[in-house]
């Protein structure tokens, strides 16, 4: 009889064992799983983003940077300091520097990129040696830090935390949050961008369809490497929905602005405000 | 009992909010949510309309009033209603909004005194374009942001939403299709007149004052010729009946 229960516990992670995808772990052992799929993509991660997405998720990047449209405004006495985590590679923290830069002619406030994974910080500092704010100012850092801990950042110490499909493959993403909430300054703003749940049934299920058949597939024939892709598209499928992800980001102690979340391309993908008063 | 299971009220996690008129709680119209940190923001960046008009300024503004960063900016950005500047119009719009119902809800205010529900909705529209008068040189261009196809569906939403309030504390009690064509023509009556007001330079806005008495009497007018109309034709079709029927019997 004991049989009967086993099922339900083997498939709900308890305090020892964790998601990778839809297999059931050690917690101590996804941090490295987890680090081993992105140092195996890292090389060829935007040309496979490309081409997983049609090139939307540059669409959705620009989108939420739009949103934030983050940056100090003229006359403000003080800069303010980013902070990109799963950044490795860069977009959002350059495209955020740029976006202040052009609406608001902001050129002091500070970026950190941190991403635990070194070789996609790797390749995001390779591409900043050839961005113009390589200028020898240093607004621009690149730090190796777990985003469940960030035990290099100081509480209180920044003004907006940005995290771009990063988000899910954290162990423990309360704790991830709540580190988020540790070290932003009061006014400061937790904005994430991660794929999310449809909520239309019938796209749904061509989604589910393509991403479950062809983006492996397509993982095997451009990088050679399935197993990274199968990955990628099971934990899409675990993360939490719209309304469940704002309720942790409200249990970590921020604000949740009125909606609370938008959702993109019938919620692929979602992104989601914090506000720490 | 049936009344109380009839009022349905939705409620959010951060107060109430109904879509309807409630006879018998009429203090519980919930315009603007005053707790919400929005709302706290946009209601702040309010007092710079005068100054610098329907522009994200005023929120930058607001938010260094409270002393925080430019970051909090974020929060106001990122809602997917509209662009700041529109959210500060539609803001705008629903502070006078809940302006105008604490006017009718105040026991002294001198709308009471007023039987007549033309005379109510008069008053009222004068009243609501009085609140324009502080910001009227800004109010053209906080205006264009409500037509903008992007917006025009929360722009019309709540210029019936005050045309439904105004018609309700008018004492309309219609149930039929007239509940429809007060509210619309309403609609076109506070438009037409804000729009007569961007352009009055008459001392204390008097030509849109007379304006806004003449439409409203046009509606009225109006109504009674219907009355009229439908009237004559009732009339006739019974006549018409009874003539028919009176032929039939002389075989």
């Amino acid at each position: 009889m004991p049989m009967l229960a086993r099922p339900v516990s083997s498939q709900t992670p308890d305090d020892e064992t964790t998601h990778f995808g839809y297999k059931t772990i050690k917690r101590e052992d996804k941090e490295k799983m987890v680090g081993g799929v992105f140092s195996s993509v890292a090389s060829n991660y935007d040309l496979m983003n490309d081409v997983m997405s049609m090139g939307v998720h540059r669409l959705w990047k620009n989108h939420f940077i739009n949103r934030l449209d983050a940056g100090m405004r003229p006359g403000s006495n003080r800069p303010l300091d980013f902070l990109d985590v799963a950044g490795g590679t860069g977009d959002i923290a350059f495209g955020l520097l740029e976006h202040a830069e052009k609406r608001f002619n902001d050129r002091a406030s500070t970026m950190t990129i941190a991403d635990i994974n070194p070789d996609m910080l790797r390749e995001g500092e390779l591409r900043y040696q050839s961005t113009k704010w390589n200028d020898g100012s240093d607004r621009v850092n690149f730090l190796v830090q777990n985003g469940e801990t960030m035990d290099q950042i100081e509480d209180n110490s920044k003004d907006v935390y940005t995290i771009a499909f990063g988000i899910r493959n954290f162990t423990n993403i309360q704790a991830g949050l709540d580190t988020a909430y540790r070290i932003l300054r009061p006014g400061g703003i937790f904005a994430c961008l991660e794929f999310s749940q449809v909520d239309n049934a019938a796209i749904d299920y061509i989604y589910q369809a393509y991403s479950f058949s062809l983006l492996p597939l397509m993982g095997q024939l451009i990088a050679n490497d399935r197993d990274s892709y199968q990955y990628l598209v099971e934990s899409i499928r675990k993360f939490p929905k719209q309304e469940e992800f704002k309720g942790m980001i409200e249990k970590a102690g921020f604000y949740v602005p009125e909606k609370g979340y938008e959702n993109l391309t019938f919620g692929v993908a979602s992104i989601h405000i914090g506000v720490k008063l | 009992m049936l009344k109380s299971r009839l009022i349905s009220v939705a409620r959010s996690s951060r107060g109430v909010t109904r879509s309807y008129h409630s006879v018998d709680h009429p203090t519980s119209n919930q315009i603007v949510n005053s707790k919400s940190v929005e709302s706290k923001i946009l209601t702040k960046a309010l007092d710079y309309i005068p100054k610098f008009g329907f522009e994200s300024i005023c929120i930058t503004q607001a938010i260094r009033d409270m002393g925080y960063a430019d970051s909090l900016e974020s929060s106001v950005t990122s809602n997917p209603i509209g662009t700041p500047e529109f959210q500060l119009m539609y803001h705008w719009l629903k502070v006078q909004r809940q302006n105008l119902e604490q006017l009718v809800v105040d026991p002294k205010s001198e709308f009471h005194q007023i039987r007549d529900e033309y005379d109510r909705v008069s008053y009222l529209i004068k009243k609501r374009l009085e609140f324009n008068v502080p910001i009227i040189n800004k109010l053209g261009k906080g205006l264009g942001q409500l037509v903008v196809p992007y917006n025009i569906n929360r722009g019309m939403e709540e210029l019936h939403n005050l045309s439904d309030d105004i018609s309700f504390y008018a004492g309309d009690r219609s149930n039929d299709f007239a509940w429809y064509s007060k509210r619309l023509s309403l609609s076109s009556v506070y438009v037409s007149s804000e729009l007569f007001m961007l352009q009055d330079s008459s001392p204390e806005f008097k030509k849109t004052m007379e304006f806004v008495d003449n439409k409203v009497q046009g509606i009225n007018d109006l109504g009674n010729a219907y009355n009229n109309v439908e009237q004559w034709g009732l009339f006739n079709a019974i006549t018409l009946v009874n003539l028919i029927k009176s032929q039939l019997l002389r075989g």
